[in-house]
């Protein structure tokens, strides 16, 4: 999670305390670890894409010529934009309730927030699933004011799927924008109410512009972890909002097709790796920022 | 073009803590005030009311002859400039300084002069393109006084705006400052924790102590005549010496210090003889006189020198009075040639020496 420190200090500072090779030997059987039991299997299966008794590309032509296949990347890209949205304006409001409500009451807030986030994934899904089914609470209740009459299909959509990706994500967002908000010094929301803005003035001007930084991070540590989420839409989506890491899930564990798993996985992997690096450039050209707060 | 500012008995208490007590002065228009007090004072929290950030507990605030006390700070239209500068980090210097403009909704072409000017004034021209992080804190120091004068506001208020300078640089920002202030005839409150700040800037200072304004008076009254211990010993250099009262002689008040010493001084304004009663008298370095032998005809205080220290224009002798080793502060010319341990006599000018009652609620 990267909160936004005013002054990086320590970083030098712990290169003073310890030694090159005393970093080294801290650092390296986690990178020993992480060789063997990630980038390693993480290669073989990215590599086993393009091989079918010698080097092809019939997994790549399939997965790009198949509709199936690139309407499922289109839903992904297209879900993780709509629940990165949606985390953007229900998130936001909530970052700044926090940084601005006094004691008792931002730590009320903050804990709404973080203990959900402590919570296990597959245990907030199974929430919603006891939420949207056809007998669950949201239906009970639209059948009791009488809104409808038959319960609603709220189950295995796309609708359940954004719903329940958007709040098992809103901590990634809440907690850059919070962070970017607290370092904006108090005193100039206050100069620019003094020079005459209006308290919206004071939030579009400079409030809002100075959470950019904040703003960006979440966003997009919000949509690669939407790109490649796995089970909440596994959970609580249906045939009809398949996205391209339960497509990879079926190709490994059901049709044990390991080459085509591969060559959906690179897809996946060069699809947001291009996106996050077209958001750093555009973050990047944003003036100001690049020259910190 | 400056207006008149009138706090009238300002109370702000801060969950049963008074932070501001009675505050009442009038500024008149186009005057520079100084509130003057140590940290935590409540110097502040009395300029965050008169900008309309802080409700007063109780009290009113009136600019020129309208009372403002519940009006919105973006609406009193004053002019601030903060103690960190507050400028906008992610506007140049020519959008924040034309924050303010843009608020008022001026037109663009009427905008780009008056920052223009502007800029001018503060001696800035060509930095217009340059972010606030590009700038040095002397210039940044400038941008937040352009912009806080751009709208020609009628009062401008400062929270010590000179704390983060190095010495040189502040006492030429003070020097422009006040130049600025004059030319524009703009009515300027002042925060500051530096005497000798508030006493080179002001038309008049209010020292203020534990959320009270101790006096307001002009730079030189404030200095000769204290108005009460706190003031004498927080402006300027100053003994403070515990004595009682014992008579009145041809020389002269006699007194006696805390150790037993006495000694007279002529022409000293004794307005309660109460020998009962603990008094205190205040007497600047520079008044008093130092000499090897008492050659007058009055007793004076007897004393031995502790340490010289050479000054440049003057030497300050640390003089050792009484069995409790009170230092007393004596300003000589540069080339005295006191020695540690030497006999000293102390003559103090009646006329320039101020005496308080030891009261209960001095500090
Ligand atoms: N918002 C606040 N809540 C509680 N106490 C405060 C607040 N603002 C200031 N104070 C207190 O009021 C006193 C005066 O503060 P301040 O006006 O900032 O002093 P100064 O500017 O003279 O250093 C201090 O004791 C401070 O702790
Ligand atoms: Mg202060």
């Amino acid at each position: 999670m990267s909160i936004k420190e005013p002054h990086n200090a320590g970083r030098s500072d712990s290169r003073i305390l310890y030694g090159a090779g005393m970093s080294w030997s801290l650092i390296l059987p986690w990178l020993g670890l992480l060789v063997v039991g990630f980038a390693y299997p993480v290669f073989k299966l990215l590599s086993g894409s393009f091989f079918d008794d010698g080097f092809t590309l019939v997994h790549y032509q399939r997965a790009v010529t198949e509709p199936l296949y690139t309407a499922v990347l289109l839903r992904t890209l297209r879900i993780a934009l709509i629940v990165t949205v949606c985390a953007l304006l229900v998130g936001y409001p909530i970052a700044y309730a926090i940084s601005k409500l006094v004691r008792p009451w931002s730590m009320v807030v903050a804990a709404c927030v973080l203990i959900p986030f402590w919570t296990s994934i597959l245990v907030r899904s199974y929430a919603w699933i006891v939420l949207l089914q056809r007998k669950g609470l949201i239906n009970t209740l639209l059948i009791d004011l009488g809104v409808t009459s038959e319960p609603l299909r709220l189950l295995y959509t796309e609708f359940a799927v954004i719903l329940a990706m958007t709040h098992v994500l809103l901590p990634f967002l809440i907690l850059p924008v919070y962070g970017a908000l607290k370092t904006i010094p108090a005193d100039l929301p206050m100069a620019a109410y003094n020079l005459g803005a209006t308290p919206i003035k004071v939030f579009w001007k400079v409030v809002f512009p100075l959470s950019l930084p904040g703003v960006f991070a979440g966003c997009l540590i919000t949509f690669i972890l939407a790109l490649g989420f796995y089970i909440t839409p596994a959970l609580v989506g249906g045939p009809n909002s398949l996205m391209m890491a339960t497509l990879i899930g079926q190709q490994t564990t059901q049709v044990l097709n390991w080459p085509f798993a591969g060559a959906l996985a690179t897809i996946l992997l060069i699809t947001t790796v291009v996106l996050a690096v077209m958001f750093r450039t555009l973050l990047a050209k944003n003036r100001g920022f690049s020259s910190g707060i | 073009m400056g207006q008149s500012v009138e706090i009238k008995d300002v109370w702000k208490s801060f969950g049963g803590f008074d932070a501001v007590r009675s505050a009442t002065v009038k500024i008149q228009a186009g005057e520079f005030l100084s509130l003057l007090g140590p940290s935590g004072s409540g110097k502040s929290t009395l300029l965050m009311m008169v900008a309309g950030f802080l409700q007063p507990t109780s009290g009113k605030i009136l600019i020129g002859d309208e009372d403002v006390t519940a009006v919105p700070a973006n609406r009193r239209g004053i002019g601030m400039v903060f103690q960190k500068y507050a400028l906008f980090p992610h506007m140049t210097v020519f959008e924040n300084i034309a924050f303010p403009l843009k608020m008022r909704k001026l037109r663009r072409s009427e905008i780009e002069s008056r920052v223009g000017q502007a800029l001018d004034l503060v001696k800035l021209r060509d930095l217009g393109s340059r972010l606030p992080i590009q700038l040095s804190g002397g210039q940044q120091q400038r941008v937040a006084v352009a912009r806080a004068l751009v709208f020609e506001p009628p009062v401008l208020l400062m929270d010590e705006p000179l704390g983060a300078l190095d010495k040189k640089l502040r006492e030429e920002m003070q020097f422009e400052i006040k130049n600025l202030q004059q030319s524009l005839g703009v009515t300027m409150v002042y925060v500051t924790h530096d005497q000798e700040e508030a006493l080179t800037m002001s038309d008049r200072v209010a020292v203020m102590n534990h959320g009270e304004m101790q006096q307001i008076a002009d730079p030189k009254t404030l200095y000769r005549e204290p108005g009460s211990p706190f003031v004498a010993d927080f402006v300027g250099k100053m003994n403070l010496i515990e004595v009682t009262y014992v008579d009145q002689t041809a020389s002269g008040a006699l007194l006696k210090t805390a150790g037993g010493n006495r000694f007279s001084i002529q022409n000293l304004a004794v307005s309660t003889p109460d020998p009962e009663r603990p008094m205190k008298i205040a007497a600047r370095p520079e008044t008093i006189a130092l000499s090897r032998r008492n050659e007058t005809s009055g007793t004076l205080l007897e004393g031995t020198i502790h340490q010289c220290v050479f000054m440049g224009s003057m030497t300050m002798v640390q003089v050792i009075v009484g069995p409790e080793d009170e230092v007393v502060y004596v300003q000589t010319e540069a080339d005295a040639s006191y020695k540690p341990g030497e006999v000293a006599y102390l003559e103090f000018d009646g006329s320039r020496t101020s005496l308080f009652a030891h009261g209960p609620d001095e500090n």
